[in-house]
């Protein structure tokens, strides 16, 4: 999917033709190095060419170290062109199962994960009182205005 | 009161010195160093050929000492410059005292400076002894053997990471244009020495135009690597002092890791140091890049009677160089005789 004329508003200053695919970014990725399908270089380089496969999950390994950003030559952003991917697929419901699962259960209760029993047991321990099960309206209602709940 | 001030004393600036001599005009030729040469001083042989570069300074020298018309003063400073045609003037600072200069043109071959990259602490410059730059590794190759500054041993495996200083928003934006043809000069000059040497250029483009694409074949098939990358990082292996280059091979997409006994940064050219205050003063531009401003190009500027040549009007090859200062002294012999 060709991303140039939405990429501005998530992405900024428009420094994407600059890219000369140095592989700078790549080489000083933590992820690469684990993960051979996370490959900055070639997501840029698929944003650049507008073929950016928008439901690749790739797109989701990135750990925001900022490296890439750091050590490119030419200031491309590449983390920040990573972002703007993972935000635009997730407006269009194109996230992964596993993002969208933990989205839905951070709408549920405000939180990415089950309040688990040993959670609980802790809490009462330390004299704390019990987490909420549900979120407010006021959750809900940011969630719907910034296109949080849309995209799952 | 002499006709021509030559600033510098590089290969430009002898060039420009040669052909005033060989046309009988008086030239005063500045040098801030003790020894004429430039940048060209700490080179053994020349791409394109491979003429040694002393015998390139000695060439022009002789002709200088030999005309009765040039006057050379070396460990010489501009202070500054200023007056306009014909009555153009320069502060000098000699080693004998200050002497001032009126000339009805100047040529300014100041040169450039090598790229510092002190800056680039991801390629463990100045932390390894074993990462140098292209300048320092030419002067070893100007010596009877190529050593490791770590042990002082012969390297098994070395390796060029091309554009340092050049083609980076970081840096420097624009392409030093001699760093391509340089580090495959070099790179065949270590494979001559060190036949079982493993030698690898690490690069984003080649660029060597015209005749010095037949080096880079050369050097192809004598084994040279040539691999598309700007790494990520050069650290020290903590078991055996080597060093380890991290980069992605672009054209596979794979993640690799180079041992290696050196790494050479091929290091571009950067603007003349005080380039900015001498063209403010002589009422000439500078371009962005913080090279003097020739209008037109070659050698021309907006003042009359001042010239640039060679690379204090951007990166050169040597060959442009003299090219470049050759015009510029045809020129300033023709304003002469005005």
């Amino acid at each position: 999917m060709d991303l140039r004329p939405e990429l501005h508003a998530y992405y900024g200053t428009e420094n994407l033709h600059e890219c000369y695919q140095c592989g700078t970014c790549t080489g000083g990725c933590p992820v690469n190095r684990c993960l051979p399908e996370f490959n900055v270089r070639a997501i840029v380089k698929r944003i650049m060419d507008g073929e950016i496969d928008l439901a690749d999950p790739a797109l989701w390994y990135c750990t925001t170290c900022y490296n890439c950003y750091e050590r490119c030559p030419q200031k491309v952003k590449p983390l920040y062109l990573v972002q703007a991917a993972t935000n635009i697929a997730y407006a269009k419901g194109l996230a992964p199962e596993s993002i969208k699962d933990m989205n839905r259960m951070l709408l549920k209760c405000g939180r990415n994960s089950e309040i688990t029993s040993a959670a609980k047991n802790q809490r009462q321990a330390f004299g704390l009182p019990p987490l909420k099960e549900n979120v407010s309206e006021d959750y809900k209602r940011i969630a719907a205005l910034t296109g949080f709940s849309k995209g799952l | 009161m002499s006709s021509v001030l030559v600033v510098g004393g590089g290969i430009s600036g002898l060039q420009a010195a040669a052909g005033l001599a060989r046309a009988g005009v008086g030239v005063i030729l500045v040098e801030r160093e003790e020894r004429p040469g430039g940048n060209l001083k700490s080179l053994g042989t020349t791409f394109g050929g491979g003429r040694p570069a002393a015998e390139l300074i000695q060439q022009r020298m002789r002709a200088i000492t030999a005309s009765a018309t040039v006057n050379i003063l070396t460990g010489t400073e501009v202070v500054s410059l200023g007056g306009v045609y014909p009555r153009l003037q320069a502060s000098l600072k000699t080693p004998e005292g200050t002497r001032e200069v009126e000339c009805r043109s100047i040529i300014l071959a100041t040169g450039f400076t090598p790229f510092n990259p002190a800056a680039m602490k991801h390629y463990a410059f100045g932390k390894h002894p074993d990462v140098i730059t292209a300048v320092e590794l030419a002067d070893k190759l100007k010596g009877d053997r190529l050593r490791r500054n770590s042990n002082g041993e012969e390297p098994d495996a070395l390796v060029f990471i091309q554009c340092i200083g050049s083609r980076e928003l970081r840096t420097h934006t624009y392409c030093s244009a001699f760093c391509c043809m340089y580090a495959v000069h070099c790179a065949l000059q270590v494979k001559e020495r060190l036949p079982r040497c493993r030698v690898e250029v690490l690069y984003m483009d080649i660029r060597t135009p015209f005749c010095a694409e037949l080096e880079y074949e050369t050097a192809r098939r004598k084994g040279i690597g040539f691999i598309r990358s700007k790494p990520a990082a050069v650290r020290a292996k903590r078991e055996n002092g080597r060093l380890i280059v991290q980069y992605e091979d672009t054209l596979d997409g794979a993640l690799r890791f180079m041992e290696t006994d050196m790494a050479v940064l091929s290091v571009g050219a950067e603007p003349p140091r005080d380039a900015a205050a001498m063209a403010e003063s002589l009422g000439i531009a500078t371009e962005e890049s913080g090279f003097f401003a020739c209008e037109p190009a070659p050698v021309f500027t907006r003042a009359k009677g001042v010239f640039v040549a060679g690379a204090a009007g951007g990166p050169k090859d040597i060959r442009a160089c003299l090219a470049e200062g050759t015009a510029a002294a045809a020129q300033a012999a023709i304003i002469c005789k005005e």
